[in-house]
């Protein structure tokens, strides 16, 4: 280092000082992060280390500040650099963490002070020792308990490891879960501390009772999934007799990214357990959603599957929640999506029904339709009209995958019901839209088995006769509503639409976050963009339009009131009652 | 003006609207008209013969042979027996040797009369026709649309009859005629006018509506919209009837002129109606649909006003020919054996009814009028009895059905800002007790299923009113002592409520207080067009003003069929698939495979008609004159 960068390096030390005394350390410091690269932003965290070291600043100090202020990005890495650099007394380690705590309320210890923490306890096995005594004695948090428990049996195993074991068996709630959180993770374990790791588990999982399960489970689940399939299957044995909430997401938390490493016997009860999950447990939902995008195929796929089935069925979960698999389920292809939709049609559920109207309505652009088998499945005529019938009243809102439902009927379906699904494609679905379930018929049709074919034909021809005999009644001026009512409904649209928009931009994360400038012109943005302090550049974003249109049910507007009759009485296929 | 009146003129496009206008000019002119136009008839080349002072104050006879449109040298010469030269010939030849006696001796003028002009090829040789045979005592004349502009307008329409403000108000309708609200309501303020001018006498005040009317017909027609010249010819109808019920009572011989001009306007009326309904509306009223998605509006609302008002509009069309056709001694209005045209009307109804669904779902209350208006002429005529049997049932279980989901009941209120944000008031329990709190229609269908052999429909209706329904004051509208002051020029506050009726098991208590006022109200019969018995003008001003027919109207019909047999309901003969068909099994059509809606309506009311023996049915004598036979 020259003597010149010395002197710099003293003068931002000796500016440090004073914002820390000035209570205005973030701010000098994410000046600092900002106009240093990366070497000199090193070099500044060292010589402050080095002046703390001397006595010249006091980095503990670094997180005094009002109460309501975030810490910044700045600091946060000022403190992770020092606290395990700077010879740090566990006093002043703990007045740090007391600061960041009394500056993140209810948010819980940053992952980067827990991190420094942990590293500061592996500089020596005295201060895990330390941190042990103070956590007993309650001077240090809980919180500090499990980096402190990692960073033992990091530096010391052989002399840590009956020491962690036995704060499973404590008094001290936090130090069981940090022991079992951390027990679990250990990858590398010897055969004979592991058997006395998956023994002290165990018993630790037979005495917990309510959220005490959740950390020796886990431990066990997530030691089972490195090859150790017994114990997870005992480990799931010994939950179900006391499953709960606390278990399913103890499960689905700890499935959600092994299970496709899971063995059969892990994943079998695991799978049980979670069918039992109730609508209200959203974090759950949310762990078996990535499980069950993670497993769309492979040996256990039926299991996953029949969870998903029984998730829709319980009305525990529809396709909504389940977003991530409806996202991994159309990625993987017609052949995935069209063996759970016939799976669903064949369930003979409403609900199921609903989950292959949630993934057609999940689908912009081009809309969804399916070929289905359903040569296998031994359909009766009258089976096969019902599925039509629910799946109309059900998807009378994305009309061309009910005919493309109805179509796969007609194609592998028994042909004795052909007619009157003919009448079914007919009747709600072509009379109520005119062009994307024709466009489909008429792209389908020339593979279709003749007898399908003929059908299908016979419902354009009568869709055309029908529009042709509306189109020639259009012209009775006589009929039209008055310029009046047109002004009246005009007003009430406009209405509508200010209220649309303002429940949407309440609504949106990306309006809340954002300032919304508003042009009153043009087809780009001109705009200048900071690059640093004092210098913009004009930049220029040419604007676009989005735009989306959809077919809407023709019937809804003539005869909104029968069109909802028609479809409730298909949706619960009590005939035309 | 001239030009309004010029397009009339050349706006008629039928040979009989130039015939028919040409006698009330000649009135308005101060001329007695002595002979009409009559088609099939042989006329002798004479359409109109007319005895008036000339120019020259000599009384003279006036003998018009009128051609519509231009006239060309076809026209003028051609081969047909209808050509005009042909007609000049035949007056000169054989007319004029049967006039009668006290017209034998005066001049006569020949007036060859087009509604356009004379081609500027045939102008030289029909001014040489007229040089060739004028002689004294016998002139020709030659009137083109121009002259009969300048007659109008110096007649009809001239100052001290038409002043400067009707004038303008003819000229704003004319002009908005595609604006229907508008248009209508500057004919109104003209009608208004000339009734209330004192200085003229009633039956020149309707002639004057007439041809105002008449012109304003013209103009719709030539921008291919009737909706105004049809609701003003409702509203000159009404007018002309308050004008001239007296004089038509009168035993003097005012009471033939006054005939005479509510025959014409009754003549237009109907005349406008066929254009509209018969040849424009009916021909698609059983193609599924079309009339619902003719209204082109996204609103569903829109389409179920002009659905139940076209249904209301269709039957009182219906019910005045029922009235043409039916004898004066009938007891109710039920036409055993009617006439194809009345058939035509009633299966066109019925088709309109079950090819548009909407009309399942009135609602306002006060679309009940039209609902009852409909049900009346499809329980007349025995073919359609099933329908409105089908009907009533229909909108009986849909509305209970509807009130339970709060989707859709006929609200007691009819102003459309309501009826398009009804979300907002089915969100709110009070609000929407209120909305439902007072009904027409509920018992209107616990009657009609009464009479039509459904008393089980009428038993729900009574559980719906018993159970959901208590807070609803169930009702009738009746003539009271006011009703003859108000009814055809005012506005719904007119007449008696008769509320609180309960309809008990099998509508039992709605048919016993139904009876006991139908006797006991004396207002009723009372009332100048049930006392002259020109009753459809009664149902016309119930439909104008929103009010439902009387019963005294219609519980006879009832009582005539109960003890019938029951028809079997079905919906309308043409379509024998009904979409949705709410409450029993939806009847799927064999046909549907193999034929178009209109197809299937042909098919019906061909098969319908050869099962009733139409062919053979013996012709009624028709009892009154009607309006539409030219020169009856």
């Amino acid at each position: 280092m020259s003597d010149e960068e010395e002197k710099q390096e003293a003068l931002n030390v000796t500016s440090l000082a004073a914002a820390i005394a000035a209570g205005a350390a973030d701010a000098y410091l994410k000046t600092m992060l900002h106009t240093l690269d990366h070497d000199g932003w090193t070099a500044f965290a060292d010589a402050s280390v080095a002046a703390h070291r001397r006595g010249d600043i006091d980095l503990t100090a670094l997180l005094d500040g009002p109460t309501d202020r975030r810490i910044g990005h700045a600091t946060q890495r000022l403190v992770g650099h020092a606290l395990p650099a700077s010879g740090m007394s566990l006093a002043d380690v703990l007045r740090l963490d007391a600061a960041a705590a009394a500056r993140t309320q209810g948010e819980g210890i940053p992952y980067w002070l827990s991190a420094a923490f942990g590293e500061w306890c592996r500089t020596s096995p005295d201060n895990v020792v330390a941190a042990f005594d103070a956590l007993k004695s309650g001077e240090a948090a809980p919180r500090l308990a499990q980096p402190a428990v990692a960073a033992a049996l990091a530096v010391d195993r052989a002399r840590f490891l009956p020491t962690v074991l036995a704060m499973l068996d404590g008094s001290d709630e936090a130090g069981q879960d940090a022991a079992a959180n951390v027990l679990g993770r250990i990858e590398d374990l010897a055969p004979a501390d592991l058997d006395a790791t998956v023994a002290a588990l165990e018993a630790a999982l037979s005495r917990a009772r309510g959220d005490r399960v959740v950390a020796p489970l886990r431990a066990l689940l997530a030691i089972a999934m490195r090859g150790q399939g017994a114990v997870g299957a005992r480990a799931l044995g010994e939950a179900a007799t006391r499953a709960d909430a606390h278990v399913r997401e103890a499960v689905a938390m700890e499935m959600m990214f092994g299970a496709a490493k899971a063995p059969p016997e892990v994943t079998r009860p695991a799978l049980a357990l979670l069918a039992g999950t109730g609508a209200d447990e959203i974090a759950t939902i949310e762990g078996i959603d990535h499980i069950l995008a993670e497993n769309l195929s492979g040996p256990l796929a039926a299991d996953f599957a029949g969870l998903t089935d029984r998730l829709l069925v319980g009305g525990v979960a529809s396709m909504k929640r389940l977003d991530s698999y409806q996202h991994r389920l159309l990625e993987a292809g017609a052949g995935a999506v069209g063996l759970a939709v016939t799976r669903w049609l064949l369930g003979d559920e409403l609900r199921l029904y609903a989950a292959v109207s949630d993934i057609c309505l999940s689908v912009h652009g081009d809309p969804l339709t399916f070929e289905l088998d359903f040569s296998g499945s031994g359909l009766t005529a009258e089976r096969a009209v019902r599925i039509a019938r629910r799946s109309c009243g059900v998807l009378l809102i994305s009309p061309e995958a009910a005919a493309s439902i109805i179509v796969s009927l007609m194609r592998s379906g028994p042909a004795d019901a052909i007619p009157a699904l003919a009448e079914i494609l007919w009747d709600p679905l072509l009379i109520s839209y005119w062009i994307g379930p024709r466009k489909y018929l008429e792209d389908v049709l020339p593979g279709l088995p003749p007898a399908a074919a003929e059908a299908v034909t016979g419902v354009i021809a009568r869709l055309e006769r029908y529009s042709a005999a509306v189109e020639a009644a259009r012209d009775m001026p006589e009929l039209r509503p008055s310029q009046h009512h047109r002004h009246l409904v005009a007003i009430k649209r406009r209405e509508e639409q200010i209220a649309i928009e303002k429940a949407a931009r309440e609504g949106s994360v990306l309006a809340s976050l954002f300032p919304m400038s508003v042009m009153l012109f043009g087809d780009s943005a001109i705009y200048d963009v900071v690059t640093e302090p004092g210098k913009t550049i004009r930049q220029e974003t040419p604007l676009g339009v989005h735009e989306y249109s959809h077919e809407l049910p023709r019937l809804d507007v003539i005869d909104p009131f029968g069109t909802w009759y028609q479809r409730a009485t298909m949706m619960s296929d009590g005939g035309d009652e | 003006m001239i030009p309004i009146v010029r397009e009339f003129f050349r706006g008629l496009r039928e040979r009989d609207e130039l015939d028919a206008i040409i006698p009330e000019l000649l009135t308005a002119m101060g001329m007695e008209v002595l002979s009409r136009p009559m088609l099939g008839t042989r006329q002798y080349g004479s359409d109109v013969a007319a005895v008036g002072t000339d120019d020259d104050g000599v009384r003279k006879l006036f003998l018009f042979s009128i051609k519509r449109g231009d006239l060309n040298r076809r026209e003028w010469d051609g081969d047909s027996d209808q050509a005009l030269r042909q007609s000049l010939n035949e007056i000169r030849d054989a007319y004029l040797a049967g006039v009668g006696p006290e017209h034998r001796g005066l001049p006569v003028v020949v007036v060859i009369t087009v509604g356009g002009i004379v081609l500027e090829n045939t102008l030289p040789m029909v001014n040489g026709y007229m040089a060739a045979e004028a002689r004294p005592g016998f002139e020709l004349r030659l009137w083109t649309g121009d002259t009969l502009t300048t007659k109008v307008i110096d007649g009809a329409l001239r100052e001290e009859v038409f002043p400067s403000g009707p004038r303008t108000l003819l000229r704003r309708a004319a002009a908005l005629v595609e604006e229907p609200d508008t248009s209508v309501a500057q004919f109104s303020r003209l009608m208004h006018e000339v009734a209330a001018d004192d200085g003229q006498e009633t039956v020149a005040r309707v002639r004057t509506m007439y041809l105002a009317l008449w012109i304003l017909t013209v103009w719709g027609r030539e921008a291919g919209n009737l909706e105004a010249p049809y609701r003003a010819s409702e509203l000159v109808l009404l007018r002309s009837w308050e004008l001239l019920w007296r004089e038509i009572e009168e035993a003097d011989g005012r009471r033939l002129s006054a005939n005479h001009a509510f025959n014409e306007v009754v003549g237009l009326h109907l005349r406008i109606w066929d254009e509209l309904y018969r040849e424009k509306v009916l021909p698609h009223a059983g193609s599924l649909h079309a009339l619902s998605f003719a209204v082109w509006s996204h609103e569903p609302i829109d389409i179920n006003l002009a659905l139940f008002e076209t249904v209301g509009r269709i039957a009182m069309g219906g019910m005045w020919r029922l009235w043409l056709e039916q004898p004066a001694t009938a007891t109710s209005i039920a036409v055993e054996a009617p006439r194809p045209e009345l058939s035509a009307i009633a299966e066109g109804l019925a088709a309109a009814v079950f090819s548009n669904p909407a009309l399942f779902t009135p609602a306002t209350e006060f679309q009940g009028a039209d609902v009852a208006l409909a049900l009346m002429l499809l329980t007349a005529l025995p073919d359609t009895r099933g329908s409105a049997a089908a009907w009533v049932q229909q909108m009986s279980r849909a509305t209970r059905l509807g009130f339970s989901r709060r989707a859709q009941y006929p609200l007691r209120m009819g102003d459309y800002e309501t009826l398009i944000r009804q979300e907002d008031l089915r969100q709110d329990d009070d609000r929407w007790r209120d909305a439902t709190s007072a009904s027409m229609i509920q018992p209107l269908l616990a009657a009609f299923a009464w009479g039509l052999g459904k008393p089980e429909i009428a038993t729900e209706i009574d559980e719906f009113q018993r159970g959901d329904l208590a807070h609803s004051n169930f009702q009738a509208w009746v003539v009271n002592g006011a009703t003859e002051e108000k009814l055809w020029s005012g506005g719904r506050l007119v007449g008696s409520s008769r509320g609180s009726l309960a309809i008990g098991e099998a509508a039992s208590d709605l048919v016993d207080a139904l009876r006991a006022e139908v006797a006991g109200n004396t207002a009723h019969a009372q009332l100048s067009a049930v006392r002259l018995d020109h009753w459809p003008v009664l149902l016309l001003a119930c439909r104008l003003r929103r009010l439902p027919p009387p019963p005294q109207l219609w519980l006879p019909l009832l009582e005539y069929l109960v003890g019938r047999p029951a028809p079997a309901v079905q919906p309308a003969p043409a379509l024998r698939r009904a979409r949705r068909m709410i409450g029993k099994p939806r009847i799927r059509s064999l046909l549907l495979s193999r034929a178009s809606p209109n197809a299937l309506m042909f098919e019906w009311v061909h098969a319908a008609r050869k099962a009733a023996g139409d062919a053979a049915r013996p012709r009624r004598r028709r009892r009154r004159a009607d309006p539409m036979a030219v020169g009856d």
